[in-house]
């Protein structure tokens, strides 16, 4: 559309207007961060400073020596990349079935999944912490797995089907006279084809997980063994004299999510396109 | 057969993680659940009572305005950025990563520096207006009931506009350059194209997109929590936060917190029912 | 991970008593659940399950306490009292605001820990409930025998009626604290000896937004309602409950309270404009960064300027909330008690690790740091020189413990009172939010309290 714009006085417009939504959405984030590195002294004044006058890593001991927080990050690692394997593994086999195989029903079920979606975890969180007791699994990571699959299956199975639906039946066709059974073909020829699907929608899932609250909150009893978002919670309202620590917790739970983005951008932006262009 | 035996695993998996807390979910919506006393059917009067009750209606009412008001905001904005992005300048790809950056890093860890700098007192933003002569007294961003409101949908769109720009701007780098070109040599002007082939073009993305986002923010209990856990008041108690205080705070009673979810299901629904066709209409033209 | 990591806030590296959960183990049960789910990765994931009833292990969870000091004791003594004993015990402590999800949670399944420390008003809804072990008896009478006597409103505290259901821990009187150089600055007396009135109209001439002075710094919300709204209807002569534990909402006395201290951020305007959004300790802050000229909190406020900002430390004074039309000067003081869930397999070893836990030089330490938030609950420590030596301290003995009462005042504690007025509860905030943001009449939305009270009545008595 605006493609003609090609003078020199068209770009710069672009580009100055770009900058001011890079700045919008930048500067708050740069406060966050530089927050982490100021002493109280610098954070509660009517004068503040755009870069710390005294950096200090004081609000990071605090944050470690105040709550579990490195264990806590750690379980959110594992409980997040579990939850992201078993949906990524399952989902991929259920995208399959819904985009290659003519099956009675197929539809209703793919409207199925999706719908399960769409369920709140506000309606979930309750009746889930029941149903973890009953199981045996309350304050087990395998619990707060198994419950994140509500809403990462859904999800991971929206987005592969989409992709999937975009790779040509052909060369599957083709491999399936050579010989292959359905699970070869699914392995030798889609999948190639589809990792990056697979790569968006494990990364959407995992930052799901990873940002999950309510349900951790919860099934994980204990301090030790919870997420590090309700880790974290409990410097926001026990005093605000905490926000280098609050900021501080910000910035290491971002650093994953940020690594993950900026390896796979392409696939992320290709994987969301194709759900929703063929959702 | 085979086809059952694919989807199988999933369909186990969300029977364990959804059906069944599901069903337990309308079991409980009729009976009076208080914590550490038996259970105690109720019939409709869980229903009946939410119905009655104004800070469920309330609840209804802040969270259609969420959802609403947020997500036209976002898909506005997240269109403006995308068309301003598919243009050419230098720099394009860094920025564009860059905008991105806010949707990509974790909601709690974002939200948690929002409400750092709308400290009323000692907040980034009430200083920095200040600084400009815009303000001369701190504004209660997150205290203010008139206020509360706009600044909490202020930092979900914020946060989630990019979101819609990525969408968008992969559906605009898809449309047929020729379809331009030809209404360029008709003398089309530029408003035209845009509603002639642009947005003709986009729809189907920005569809799924739209559902998808409602989705989001009719669930959303981070931001929310994590800026005012509902308050002032009720200001900003949406139906998620509603839940929960009517489980664990006020009433302390899951049935009664089971029923306003039971209550929310025909909206959901009827939110599935278009997504459905949504996507039927989608795979009708693929 | 290193075991240290795993240890959790304020715990000595290493220590063997204080055990990590035994969970990153993988069992075989666990295996066995995991797989029965079908997840390849859920077993990925298996992590252990409790530890009830081995015999040598306790669980006892805490919430956090506000001074960090003691935040950092606890932890270490619960740890040297397990080493004492040979035992291991997985000490908690969860953040305040978590309590609710958390305890209730843990009720429901069956899952609280041996042993827990709750705030005074919510231990009636965990013994109405028949969540408590009666075998906190036996602990309590061999503390009164070994390092008694109890002071008399810690008795009041760890009774209902005439059961025993808890051992006080700690009590923790409010306080009314006033900034002596803002009044002065202001040209006005620190109203700490006068009137309600003088209070109200101090407090208008010290305040001052645009400077960076709050008037009075007093929640409209759900945090800390026994020592604010609580104590104002005394000074009107009302209460919210009578004698004979009746709950007495709806009265002309608490309306005339009611109305006096919503006025204070609705007519008169001296209260910050974000005390509708107050958490418990959004005053504490105000205060401890010089932004208030009057708050009542606990004593933690007190700790917290002795440690970090002696110079309002210096020009603090303390008092109780000052007379009104109905009486006064009065304060409430509330406190914590642990308690022994009856769910417990571990009651012998629970009331031995309690037992421990009240020896004078594991107790000692903890009051010293604990300073004017954590008061004793036993006579020995009352001449301890951090209450007879220290000038603000001293004030509060002098001034506040005279007039102090406990909550409940004139009653005694119920399983009816705590339902409507546990801070979790939420329901005084509602009330004071629905006028100060909904601008309901106090009429109505002290009417809507007394609506929640006689339900409370009807199901859990009186």
């Amino acid at each position: 559309m605006m493609l003609h714009s090609r003078g020199a006085v068209g770009k710069a417009v672009s580009l100055a207007l770009a900058l001011v939504v890079v700045v919008i959405v930048i500067l708050p984030l740069y406060w966050m961060a530089i927050t982490a590195f100021k002493p109280g002294s610098e954070i509660y004044t009517a004068q503040p400073t755009l870069w710390p006058q005294e950096p200090t890593l004081e609000g990071f001991r605090s944050l470690f020596q105040r709550i579990p927080f490195a264990e806590q990050v750690g379980n959110s690692l594992v409980v997040a990349l579990s939850a992201t394997a078993l949906a990524t593994v399952v989902s991929t086999l259920a995208a399959y079935g819904l985009t290659r195989l003519r099956f009675r029903g197929r539809n209703v079920l793919a409207g199925l999944f999706f719908s399960a979606y769409l369920v709140p975890v506000a309606v979930l969180f309750i009746p889930v912490f029941l149903m973890m007791q009953v199981l045996g699994l309350l304050n087990t990571f395998s619990g707060l797995v198994l419950a994140y699959q509500s809403f990462t299956i859904p999800f991971s199975v929206w987005m592969l089907r989409g992709y999937f639906l975009g790779i040509p039946v052909e060369l599957e066709e083709a491999a399936r006279l050579d010989g292959c059974n359905r699970l070869q073909a699914l392995h030798r020829i889609v999948l190639p084809l589809a990792a990056p699907g697979i790569m968006a929608s494990a990364i959407l899932s995992f930052t799901l997980a990873w940002n999950e609250f309510l349900l951790a909150v919860v099934i994980m009893t204990q301090q030790r063994d919870t997420t590090a978002p309700v880790g974290l919670q409990s410097f926001l309202f026990a005093d605000s004299a905490h926000w280098s620590e609050l900021m501080g917790g910000a910035i290491i739970m971002g650093i994953p999510v940020l690594i993950l983005y900026l390896l796979a951008q392409r696939y992320i932006v290709s994987g969301l396109t194709a759900g929703s262009v063929r959702g | 057969m085979l086809g059952w035996l694919f989807t199988a695993p999933a369909l186990v998996v969300l029977a364990v993680a959804v059906g069944y807390p599901l069903l337990l979910a309308i079991w409980y919506s009729f009976h009076q659940k208080i914590f550490g006393l038996p259970a105690e059917f109720v019939g409709l009067g869980n229903f009946l009572a939410n119905i009655a009750d104004p800070r469920f209606r309330n609840a209804v009412v802040t969270t259609v305005i969420y959802t609403v008001v947020a997500v036209a905001f976002k898909c506005c904005i997240g269109f403006a950025v995308a068309l301003l992005l598919n243009r050419e300048f230098p720099m394009r790809g860094v920025l564009r990563s860059l905008i991105l950056l806010s949707w990509a890093l974790p909601e709690i860890a974002v939200v948690l520096g929002w409400n750092w700098l709308l400290n009323s007192q000692w907040g980034a933003l009430n200083l920095v207006l200040t600084r400009l002569g815009i303000i001369n007294e701190n504004v209660y961003w997150l205290s203010d009931p008139g206020l509360v409101l706009p600044t909490v949908i202020a930092v979900d769109v914020w946060r989630t506009f990019p979101f819609f720009t990525i969408v968008i701007l992969a559906g605009l780098q898809n449309i047929n350059k020729e379809l331009y070109e030809a209404a360029a040599v008709d003398g089309a002007s530029a408003v035209r194209r845009f509603w002639h082939i642009t947005l003709p073009q986009v729809v189907p993305v920005l569809s799924v997109a739209l559902v998808l986002a409602t989705i989001w923010n009719l669930n959303d209990f981070a931001t929310i929590w994590f800026l005012t856990r509902g308050g002032p008041g009720t200001s900003t108690e949406v139906l998620s936060i509603y839940t929960y205080q009517v489980a664990f705070s006020s009433l302390n009673d899951l049935g009664r917190a089971a029923s306003v979810s039971t209550l929310a299901m025909p909206l959901l629904a009827l939110l599935i029912v278009l997504l459905v066709k949504v996507s039927r209409r989608r795979e009708a033209e693929v | 991970m290193a075991a240290s990591e795993l240890a959790g806030p304020g715990i000595t590296p290493g220590s063997p008593a204080v055990t990590t959960n035994t969970s990153r183990r993988f069992s075989r049960r666990d295996f066995l659940k995991a797989s029965s789910l079908g997840g390849v990765a859920l077993s990925l994931a298996g992590c252990g399950s409790g530890s009830a009833g081995n015999g040598r292990q306790l669980s006892f969870w805490s919430v956090t306490p506000f001074v960090d000091a003691v935040n950092d004791l606890l932890p270490r003594t619960v740890s040297t009292v397990a080493d004492r004993l040979g035992i291991e015990v997985d000490f908690q402590m969860i953040p305040n605001e978590q309590q609710a999800a958390r305890f209730q949670t843990a009720a429901e399944s069956g899952q609280l820990p041996d042993l827990f420390m709750l705030e005074e008003v919510e231990i009636p809804r965990y013994s109405g409930r028949g969540l408590l072990s009666p075998a906190v008896r036996d602990a309590y009478a061999r503390i009164g025998e070994e390092h008694g006597p109890w002071v008399p409103s810690a008795e009041d505290l760890a009774t209902i009626g005439a059961d025993v259901v808890a051992v006080p821990f700690v009590l923790q009187p409010w306080m009314a604290y006033y900034r002596q150089d803002l009044f002065d600055r202001a040209g006005v007396q620190v109203p700490v000896t006068g009137t309600l009135d003088d209070l109200l109209r101090a407090a208008q001439a010290v305040h001052d937004p645009a400077g960076g002075v709050q008037g009075l710094a007093v929640p409209m919300s759900d945090a800390d309602a026994p020592g604010h709204i609580g104590v104002v209807n005394w000074l009107f002569g009302g209460g919210w409950q009578n004698e004979q534990g009746e709950l007495t909402i709806d009265t002309p006395q608490n309306l005339a309270a009611l109305t006096w201290y919503t006025d204070l951020y609705t007519r008169h305007r001296v209260v910050p404009q974000d005390a509708t959004s107050y958490a418990p300790v959004s005053n504490n802050t105000a205060y401890l960064n010089g932004q208030a000229a009057f708050i009542v909190n606990t004593g933690s406020v007190m700790t917290s300027l002795r440690d970090e900002r002696p110079d309002i430390y210096e020009t603090t004074v303390v008092g109780p909330w000052p007379e009104g039309p109905g009486g006064g000067p009065a304060m409430a003081t509330g406190g914590a008690a642990i308690m022994i869930a009856e769910t417990s397999e571990n009651t012998g070893l629970a009331i031995d690790f309690i037992a421990e836990l009240y020896r004078e030089e594991h107790l000692r330490p903890i009051l010293e740091v604990w300073g004017a938030e954590g008061f004793p609950v036993l006579e020995r420590y009352a001449d301890m020189p951090l209450f007879t030596d220290d000038p603000r301290l001293r004030q509060i003995t002098e001034t506040i413990v005279p007039v102090a009462r406990s909550d409940y005042w004139p009653g005694e504690s119920s399983p009816a009172y705590s339902e409507v007025f546990a801070e979790n509860a939420g329901n005084v905030g509602q009330m004071l939010t629905s006028i100060c943001v909904s601008g309901v009449p106090p009429q109505e939305a002290l009417a809507g309290l007394a609506a929640v009270a006689h339900r409370a009545s009807e199901r859990f008595g009186g």
